[in-house]
């Protein structure tokens, strides 16, 4: 139907390597191009904060399975500009790609804390290389300070306690986890933190550092006037996403790419963003959001590989949030409404170290927070996801 | 051809990707919090969403064969 056609795909992790793979399973003889500005081996990033830093025996986490079968496969390769009226990318190298339909899968990227620039020591979490290089400075058996109390930065705190290092957390807000978590799962993390001997400081904020060459340390100044000394630093405080390169594009982005329900970017017909990058409509709550998690981007890669092959049936991404995190052994599942303000929370103790926390509106579940409860937790993610005519209300409205 | 479902039992990390997947297919057990399959045999129409649950796997925990 469609032979000879070329889609690109900008962006190898798993949003655009699962976006190459259903591609291919729809469409045989579609020429699909994948291009990525890191010279590696697709791979998974989920382990970066976990089993990465704490297991030093484990194979890089591959992606590898999924390509092959045809995909031109671009490493090391930048994306350097689009060109949606002339449906071009440009590359690094100064070469262009004329593409049939696109895939913007570019993900996102730590935030930069600007009093710590150029210090050495300090480390951001993004890549496979930034995880390797964290890894292999926690091996020198340091003290280790976090800044940041989101998923990424407990894990890496859970991640070093678990090589029996002296770790703190450094939390700029009242509580970790603030931005995604009602309060009482915010203090249940924490806990967690305490019980295996992370220490966590809120309300404060690093407003200064320095780095002593002699003794290979960093010290950090906080705002409430104390300081502290880390051997490795490691930022954790929210990503943004990467969307400077399409920037001088006629694309309309607002914190990622402006997208309809279709994932289909807004003025254009045949460019999809997917995953990190995506800012689209979703019908299911009637609003835009921007979910920074693997499922989603694993949802939005199949949307988007159906609609380009079906641009006259297009599927809607009426995605449920969905996110895990590991911490200090204990499997941490959250599904459901992403903007949690306003909700009643019940929280139910199964066992000694599994509970559930279910949040209500209206007397109506709208998410769910789950420890060590994968199987209650997936009984309310199923129900979520089946509350199909809450979908279709939302659709109607949309148009 | 009868697709053939294979989980990996020691893999399975419960994150329940599979029964959003295939909800008639696939669920976990309340105690352990390991995916295992209903009773009863997927069928063709199945296919797909099979496809969809070992792809959505985040531990590659489920194989489908065709047998």
């Amino acid at each position: 139907m469609n032979a000879g056609a070329t889609t690109v795909i900008v962006g190898a992790s798993v949003a655009g390597i699962r976006a190459a793979a259903a591609l291919r399973h729809n469409d045989p003889h579609r020429r699909i191009v994948l291009v990525d500005g890191e010279d590696e081996d697709p791979y998974d990033k989920p382990p970066l904060s976990k089993a990465v830093l704490s297991n030093t025996d484990l194979p890089s986490p591959t992606l590898t399975d999924h390509i092959g079968h045809g995909i031109d496969y671009l490493r090391g390769t930048q994306a350097v500009a689009v060109d949606p009226a002339a449906s071009t990318l440009t590359l690094g190298d100064g070469s262009v790609i004329r593409y049939d339909s696109a895939i913007l899968a570019t993900g996102s990227a730590p935030r930069h804390l600007p009093q710590l620039a150029g210090i050495p020591g300090v480390h951001y979490l993004r890549t496979l290389a930034e995880a390797t290089a964290l890894r292999n400075d926690l091996r020198r058996r340091p003290r280790v300070v976090v800044i940041g109390g989101g998923f990424i930065g407990s894990e890496v705190a859970s991640s070093a306690r678990e090589l029996g290092l002296d770790v703190t957390i450094i939390e700029a807000g009242p509580r970790i986890a603030a931005r995604v978590m009602p309060e009482p799962v915010s203090h249940a993390l924490a806990a967690l933190h305490a019980q295996h001997g992370v220490s966590v400081r809120c309300g404060t904020a690093v407003h200064g550092a320095s780095y002593d060459a002699d003794r290979r340390a960093v010290e950090l100044n906080l705002d409430d006037g104390d300081t502290i000394v880390g051997d490795v630093v490691v930022v954790g405080i929210g990503t943004t996403p990467c969307t400077d390169w399409a920037a001088d594009s006629s694309l309309p982005i607002r914190d990622g790419f402006v997208c309809g329900p279709d994932l289909r970017v807004k003025g254009t017909s045949n460019l999809h963003a997917i995953g990190d990058v995506a800012r689209w409509f979703n019908p299911r709550y009637g609003e835009e959001m921007r979910v920074e998690h693997w499922t989603n981007a694993r949802e939005h890669a199949g949307i988007a590989a159906h609609n380009i092959g079906h641009p006259h049936s297009p599927r809607h991404a009426a995605t449920v949030p969905f996110l895990w995190s590991d911490q200090h052994g204990t499997r941490i599942q959250h599904v459901g409404d992403p903007n949690l303000t306003a909700v009643d929370v019940d929280a139910v103790h199964l066992s000694h170290s599994a509970r559930v926390f279910t949040y209500s509106r209206d007397g109506i579940t709208v998410g769910a927070t789950a420890f060590n409860a994968q199987g209650a937790l997936a009984k309310i993610r199923k129900q979520l996801v089946d509350q199909r005519a809450a979908v279709l209300h939302a659709d109607h409205i949309y148009h | 051809m009868t697709p053939r479902i294979h989980i990996d039992t020691a893999a399975c990390n419960g994150y329940g990707n599979c029964l959003v997947a295939a909800p008639d297919v696939f669920d976990l057990d309340p105690d352990t919090n390991i995916a295992f399959t209903q009773p009863g045999h997927p069928t063709e129409a199945d296919h797909d969403s099979l496809r969809e649950a070992e792809a959505d796997c985040p531990v590659r925990a489920i194989r489908i064969s065709e047998s």
